[in-house]
């Protein structure tokens, strides 16, 4: 009824009143820049215009006089009463209210001050200088929730991402990544930090429902940068930093070695130190310790690396098309020697207003990246001894008849002849035996090289259908073809192996598309907003391996020299996926106070049988805004809002084709002459399949609040979330003699609980001086609920130390015997519960169920690998044209299996493993010696605390004055320094050297086996300095 | 309305857009279970599969039958890895927890239950002969596994059937006397269903002989000596095995599945993924390539008890093992002995060609001794004892020399030492005759490295019968808490 009064007044009013020209300019109000694209509308009336190149526009109203409205994305809107021709200069003041921000939710975007689930943003303020190679290692600390672990300091490699602790215990816990609404694959690791306009966090569940069954985990949205309807602006920004190590692990030299070997014998016979007293193995390399002194290993494997990184941007806009192109280009190297990561990234993003109704655009990002990763591991430096030189100098070479100048290996040093120097004789030693090369000739010897080439594409239209109602559809298509490349020398590794050569490669294909429907509608106090929504996913996977050998000559890499093909590990792979969802949204609030979200989404998977393909994950969240109350009259107080959630997500993150049991070849020879083997099948896998198997479930409650005070300076917000993940996709242990190891059940609840707090405050805002501080802290609780029927669940990693899953405690436990001390001698040893294996100067353990005997009934939980909190700090100063921002960072109340520990080689040099050790009944020490007794790995006596606490991140910023900025003709310059790990803490006690890393691989990939590391590469401190151009 | 109108039309699109097809995606590069063992030649896919099976157990037998044999021990070195999982084993004081038994166990349980699923979908076989002998195959490779499970752990569970991770939890050990009944009828029926031999192409399939030969085996370890001695007697007069003449032919990967072996596990190199590991595996560490390409692991090293037992010329030793090598670099003889038997030029490591063999017409010939010395005496015994000597260019035994049934035994169980030296016989013939204790204790005493106070394990404890028999894995106990643990672990 209103549309047609409106209409009639209209007919009237344009056949009875005189148009009148109203005109100005409209500009920025902070830089007097002219704004293109402005809307100019005749309040009441569908008349309206749009501003020029200069910011210029006119208009014929149809009324005499009125109010005229002038918007400008990222502006406040203005009134302004005209009465008959007029020009006006207009002054736009940039919306910087942070209660009104925006914030994308799936499908869409909300007002932040409407948000009734707990989604945390971060705009990209200065994280594009922070010198990582990658997005997710900028967001370490800054979001409470989001936990970013460095698994490994290796560069281009992903770290652990997880949203609120660990909810499944068998499916992947990744969380879903989303940019500019397209799910991507790849997580965040193809994402250019200098494209990104803001990240948000969707962390609970009614947040996360709208991406359904893969919203169990978190979801992050990253929005890239847009253009704006303006003059092209440039910007450039460039850093080059420097990284360096910042702990080795203590190792003693090989004349250090012998002296403490020869005091620990001393010691033990009760005798003065002697060189008779040690072996021939420890005699020799203390005498060539004396002799060649020390060549650093762990020196030999690291380097100064250096990182550089360069961006252009052009952005702007003309006519109703806005575009955004950016080129960046980056040369990450690694400590370690031979290793780096390479990536060019180009996006471009086109947006083109066709008419009023309809607007279509294309988002175009292609990524090359390239890695060169190390072939020999850090361990495989640090257990040389110090006396073998990298190569053969003149003592050396006489000693074992290689040339001087070539490579010194281990083997060499077998069987040689020394002399002693207290009687005189010679002896036959053996100081270093290993038949590997030496890990630098391994490193000159062999190659491996990954490539990436990668491609999303998305294309969009969107139709206004009617007022408030607008159909969308997106398209695209991801691209990611990756490939490795290995080749070995003859002999790299060791003497008498062929050279080989693997090519893999992985096409990875996604083509999605998604159909929303919304319609917005705001009548009166009510506020209506409706999301339908369908889409339809297809992924393919194919991958290739070859794998080829006894090539005739070292100098070409490619297989097609190669001679001999392994075919075991030659051949092509290929698997398929899809998803269809059906979504819907709807949004209402009344008088802006009453918050009301409901949000379903039906997903249908093939990964599932042909009876559990579909999904339903509903949810449910409200909001009340306090302080729009009329009883509200805290004056300080701009905004208390309340929240509370609840809602269903799901996780299908598991293998394909889980539902069933496949087959596949396993051939045997028969025959007496045959050259090829006779085609079998059999199992392809240890994992009993499912036909039952189907979506694990979350469902989860949050409750928090946000509050914004004085001005929005200060900001805080809180969560607190109760989440319950049941049907685990688990990875159900059975017993073995039913062929299979492992059957996929939906079985097992797992709860996660805990706080998150996120505070912001601006405590000085002077003109010349500006500080603010925020804090983010998380603790999370996990703990196992259920395990379909069974009290406990063992699984075990590559040493096969054991980790059990116990209902009623955390998910993951370490298990085994706990250590009480070291067996001083045999008599000891009969006098106290023991078992078989124990002996003097190995590690003594506690008799769990006192029965006076050792035994398997003893082992108990040693500690989880899951932190107590999170913590993160930030401050921004800002003084005159300097500016300087620090992100301290720490986890506590981690436990970490040390593998190192395990391995003799590893070990025998390692003050921390040495140093106090068992040395005879007299002389217990407090750790055990070498190999005495029982095998370690089934003890505490590895597990260490791997809390820290760093200060990650320091970014000391110039920007240049507007006044010389304007005489160089640049809009701004910024010159910045920054440093990574500036201040690193570990607790007293680790003995590791980053306790940030986990092994992720083989048995790790396991989500109920973790906290292990071996081999970590040292932890970097990196010193960078950049520049931004903006002009 | 036009609102409505525009809802519904794309409503009605997007919906059409979703047919269910979309959703019923089928594994590409595997076979989905459910949609094989529909024919004859898959049933035949299937039975390859299981013959499979029979290597990856092999590669933890000899750590629970050589190692824990006075044969073969861990040798430890200055720079080489520590295999505590192994020298518990060598030193018997293994845990429930040691991996290697949980391996060996798991790889045993994956092949049964292989055969049990072939089993169950046999009747798909339309021809009858064919039926039987895939049928037979099937049960052959199922006893071989249930007789080395039943001797190295004693009462295990018996599955002859697919089950559930829940049908496992409900079972239970079953008794030795139930599963050597298991043995009997399971050999007896595969005997009469197996061929007597197949055409060249097909050789290394189980042949109607084999499934004697492993019958007699059983029934010489229950000690049913005239069960075990009808059935010997039937190999030797009607079989096609003989002796070959020369004792290193036997081992020779030119000449495999020849007259001398009823049944092997067949490994084959060229990169196909069967290759044998164990010429990698058993030569010496840090060798080089002056052994074997790609270096050895100095595993499964021969004791000096085994090295200086053989007699003067006997043949067979150099096959067996070598003392020492040559360093081609410098022309050094490094004395390290290393395990012979399975040596290959391999071009890639562990990608050997060399079958493992089980059953040698030797060994029926030393059974069929065993069973007549136990039956009526050494004089009846002699001659079998003496066919295996002289091959290996020894004297005979006479009559002289071995007077009774008790002196019988000692020599043949020498004998048998030399001539399946590393092939995985030595611990079951001692614990068939009830001599592991005995004879490993003396080892213990008399071996000079486990009287060295600078190796691991100096100073072994004497061990007592329970040691003999292996722990049921931990891990099977954790699952199935109603499981009951062997005496003494």
């Amino acid at each position: 009824m209103k549309i047609i009064l409106s209409l009639l007044i209209m007919a009237f009013a344009i056949g009875v009143s005189a148009q009148v020209q109203v005109s100005g300019k409209i500009v920025d109000a902070d830089n007097n820049e002219s704004l293109i694209g402005a809307t100019i509308v005749e309040e009441g009336t569908s008349n309206g215009t749009v501003s020029d190149i200069d910011g210029n526009f006119s208009l014929k109203t149809q009324n005499e006089s009125g109010v005229i409205l002038i918007s400008y994305v990222g502006y406040l809107t203005q009134e302004i009463e005209f009465s008959g021709a007029s020009n006006f200069n207009v002054n736009m003041k940039a919306d910087i209210a942070g209660i009104e921000e925006v914030v994308v939710v799936g499908y869409g975007t909300q007002k932040k001050s409407h948000l009734t689930g707990a989604i945390s943003k971060v705009t990209n303020e200065n994280l594009d200088q922070v010198p990582v190679s990658r997005v997710d290692q900028a967001l370490s600390g800054r979001i409470a929730g989001l936990t970013v672990q460095n698994t490994t300091s290796e560069v281009g490699v992903s770290p652990q991402i997880r949203v609120r602790g660990m909810g499944s215990i068998s499916a992947s816990n990744e969380p879903l990544v989303v940019v500019d609404g397209y799910p991507v694959p790849d997580g965040l690791s193809m994402v250019d930090m200098n494209d990104v306009q803001s990240v948000e966090v969707l962390k609970d569940a009614s947040s996360a429902a709208i991406y359904g069954s893969r919203g169990a985990n978190g979801v992050i949205i990253i929005t890239t940068k847009s253009g704006q309807v303006a003059k092209p602006r440039y910007k450039f920004s460039y850093y080059t930093g420097w990284k360096d190590y910042i702990e080795l692990h203590p190792m003693m030299d090989s004349e250090e070695f012998g002296l403490f070997r020869m005091q620990e014998r001393a010691l033990g016979k009760g005798v003065e130190p002697s060189l008779s007293l040690l072996s021939t193995y420890e005699k020799s390399l203390y005498l060539l310790g004396q002799e060649l002194g020390i060549t650093d290993w762990q020196e030999e494997a690291l380097r100064t690396a250096r990182i550089n990184n360069y961006s252009l941007r052009i952005s702007g806009g003309v006519n109703g098309m806005k575009y955004y192109l950016s080129g960046s280009y980056m040369n990450d190297e690694g400590l370690m020697k031979k290793s780096s990561y390479e990536k060019i990234s180009i996006n471009g993003k086109v947006e083109a207003k066709l008419s009023d109704k309809i607007t279509v655009g294309l988002n175009f990002n292609p990524t090359y990246a390239k890695r060169e990763r190390p072939r020999a591991n850090f361990t495989d430096y640090m257990r040389n001894p110090t006396f073998m030189p990298v190569f053969h100098n003149e003592y050396t070479s006489a000693l074992t008849g290689y040339p001087v100048g070539s490579y010194a290996f281990g083997r060499h040093f077998r069987n040689i002849t020394l002399t002693d120097p207290e009687t005189g004789e010679d002896f036959i030693a053996n100081p270093w035996g290993t038949s590997n090369n030496s890990p630098v000739y391994i490193r000159e010897n062999e190659s491996y090289f990954s490539y990436y080439y990668r491609a999303l594409t998305n294309t969009f239209a969107n139709i206004n259908l009617a007022k408030g109602l607008d159909f969308r559809t997106s398209n695209g298509v991801y691209v990611n073809y990756s490939i490795n490349e290995i080749y070995n020398n003859v002999g790299s590794r060791r003497e008498g192996t062929a050279n080989s050569g693997v090519y893999n490669n992985r096409l990875f294909i996604d083509l999605l598309s998604e159909n929303t429907l919304n319609y917005n509608l705001e009548k009166g106090n009510h506020t209506f907003g409706a999301l339908l929504g369908a889409t339809f996913q297809k992924t393919k996977i194919d991958n290739a391996d070859m794998e080829g050998s006894s090539f005739p000559t070292d100098y070409i890499h490619t297989l097609n020299a190669a001679t001999v093909f392994n075919l075991e590990d030659t051949g092509t792979e290929k698997e398929e996926m899809s998803l269809v969802s059906y979504l819907a949204r709807l949004n209402y609030s009344y008088r802006d106070k009453y918050l009301v979200s409901l949000v379903t989404r039906a997903d249908g998977s093939s990964l599932f049988g042909p009876e559990n393909k579909w999904g339903w994950f509903p949810s449910a969240s409200f909001g009340w805004r306090v302080s729009e109350e009329p009883f509200f009259k805290v004056k300080s107080v701009d905004m208390l809002k309340l929240r509370a959630s609840v809602g269903v997500t799901g996780n299908n993150d598991i293998q394909n084709y889980a539902y069933q049991n496949t087959l596949t070849a396993t051939n045997y020879q028969l025959g007496t002459s045959a050259s090829q083997p006779t085609g079998g099948l059999g199992q392809a896998s240890n994992i009993l399949g499912n036909k039952a198997i189907s979506w694990e479930q979350t469902v989860e409650y949050n409750y928090g609040f946000d509050l914004a005070m004085y001005g929005g300076r200060l900001n805080f917000a809180g969560n607190y979330y109760y989440k319950i993940t049941d049907q685990l996709l688990l990875q159900q242990e059975i017993n073995s003699y039913t062929g299979y190891n492992q059957y996929w059940n939906n079985i097992g609840k797992v709860r996660n609980k805990g706080i998150e707090l996120d505070l912001n405050g601006q405590l000085i805002d002077k003109k010349k001086l500006k500080w603010s501080v925020g804090l983010t802290l998380a603790a999370n609780n996990n703990r196992l609920l259920e395990l379909g029927g069974e009290s406990q669940s063992i699984k075990q990693g590559e040493r096969t130390e054991q980790y059990i899953a116990i209902v009623g405690e955390p998910s993951i436990q370490y298990y085994g015997f706990k250590m009480i001390g070291v067996w001083a001698s045999e008599e000891e040893i009969a006098a106290n519960p023991h078992s078989n294996d124990d002996a003097p100067g190995g590690i003594r353990v506690a008799d769990i169920t006192p029965d006076g005997v050792i035994d398997a009934d003893d082992r108990t939980s040693l500690g989880d690998p899951f932190p107590d909190y999170n913590w993160g700090v930030t401050s921004e100063l800002k003084f005159g044209n300097f500016d300087l921002s620090l992100l301290f960072e720490g986890v506590q109340g981690v436990d970490v299996f040390l593998g190192d520990g395990y391995y003799n080689e590893t070990r025998r040099f390692n003050k921390n493993f040495t140093s106090d050790r068992w040395i005879s009944a007299e002389y217990p020490g407090s750790i055990p010696y070498e190999r005495n007794g029982r095998n370690l790995v089934f003890t505490d006596y590895l597990i260490d605390d791997g809390s820290y606490w760093c200060l990650r991140n320091v970014n000391l910023g110039y920007t240049l004055p507007k006044s010389v900025c304007k005489k160089l003709k640049i809009k701004s310059v910024r010159i910045y320094s920054s440093v990574n790990n500036l201040i690193y803490v570990m607790a007293s006690d680790f003995r590791g050297i980053n306790p940030e890393a986990r092994s992720t691989g083989s048995a790790y990939s396991d989500p109920l086996v973790d906290g292990y590391q071996r081999g970590a590469f040292p932890l970097e401190r990196t010193v960078t300095f950049g520049l931004n151009l903006d002009f | 309305m036009k609102i409505i109108l525009y809802i519904s039309i794309v409503i009605l699109a997007m919906i059409s857009l979703a047919c269910d097809d979309l959703l019923d995606l089928n594994p590409v590069s595997e076979i989905g279970e459910e949609s094989f063992y529909k024919t004859s030649e898959e049933i035949n896919k299937a039975v390859i599969g299981c013959y499979n099976g029979l290597q990856e157990p092999l590669l933890y037998e000899w750590t629970l039958t050589e190692l824990r044999s006075d044969n073969t021990q861990m040798f430890i070195e200055s720079s080489s890895a520590v295999y505590p999982e192994y020298r518990e084993l060598d030193s018997y004081t293994q845990t429930t927890l040691n991996p290697v038994v949980n391996s060996y166990w798991q790889a045993c349980y994956h092949d049964i239950a292989l055969t049990n699923q072939v089993l169950a979908k046999i009747d798909v076989v339309e021809n009858e002969d064919m039926k039987a002998q895939y049928e037979s195959e099937c049960r052959f490779i199922r006893a071989y596994h249930y007789f080395n499970l039943v001797r190295l752990f004693g009462p295990v569970i018996l599955v002859d059937e697919s089950i559930s991770g829940d049908e496992a939890k409900t079972m239970s050990r079953s008794s030795v006397e139930s599963i050597y009944q298991f043995l009997e009828t399971e050999l007896t029926t595969a005997a009469a269903g197996l061929p007597d031999s197949y055409s060249s192409g097909e050789a290394g399939r189980v042949t109607s002989w084999a499934a004697k030969a492993l019958l007699a085996k059983v029934y010489l370890t229950e000690a049913k000596y005239s069960e075990a001695s009808t059935l010997l007697s039937g190999i030797i007069a009607s079989s096609p095995y003989s002796l070959l003449p020369n004792y290193a032919n036997v081992f020779d990967t030119g000449n495999e599945m020849n007259e001398e072996i009823l049944f092997a596990v067949r490994f084959m190199s060229g990169n196909v993924g069967l290759g044998s590991p164990f010429a990698n595996w058993f030569a010496p560490l840090t060798s080089g390539s002056n052994v074997v390409n790609g270096d050895g692991r100095g595993l499964n090293y021969p004791t000096a008890s085994i090295m200086s037992s053989y007699e003067e010329g006997d043949l067979r030793k150099d096959v067996c093992f070598h003392e020492n090598y040559l360093n081609k670099d410098n022309d050094v003889v490094v004395d390290k002995a290393f395990i012979n038997k399975y040596m290959y030029d391999v071009v890639d490591l562990y990608d050997a060609e060399n079958d493992w063999p089980v059953i040698r017409y030797a060994d029926v010939l030393l059974m069929y001794g065993e069973a007549l010395n136990e039956l009526q005496g050494a004089v009846a015994a002699l001659p079998y004892l003496n066919q295996v000597r002289e091959r290996a260019g020894l004297d005979d035994y006479t009559e002289a020399t071995i007077t009774n049934k008790y002196q019988f035994r000692l020599a043949l169980e020498n004998e048998r030492r030399h001539e399946f030296a590393f092939e995985n016989h030595r611990y079951f013939d001692l614990l068939r005759t009830g001599r592991v204790v005995p004879v490993m204790n003396e080892h213990f005493q008399t071996e000079a490295y486990y009287n060295d106070p600078g190796k691991p394990e100096f100073n072994v404890a004497p061990i007592e019968e329970w040691q003999t028999i292996l722990p049921i894995p931990q891990r099977e106990i954790d699952i199935n808490t109603a499981l009951t643990q062997n005496v003494g672990y």
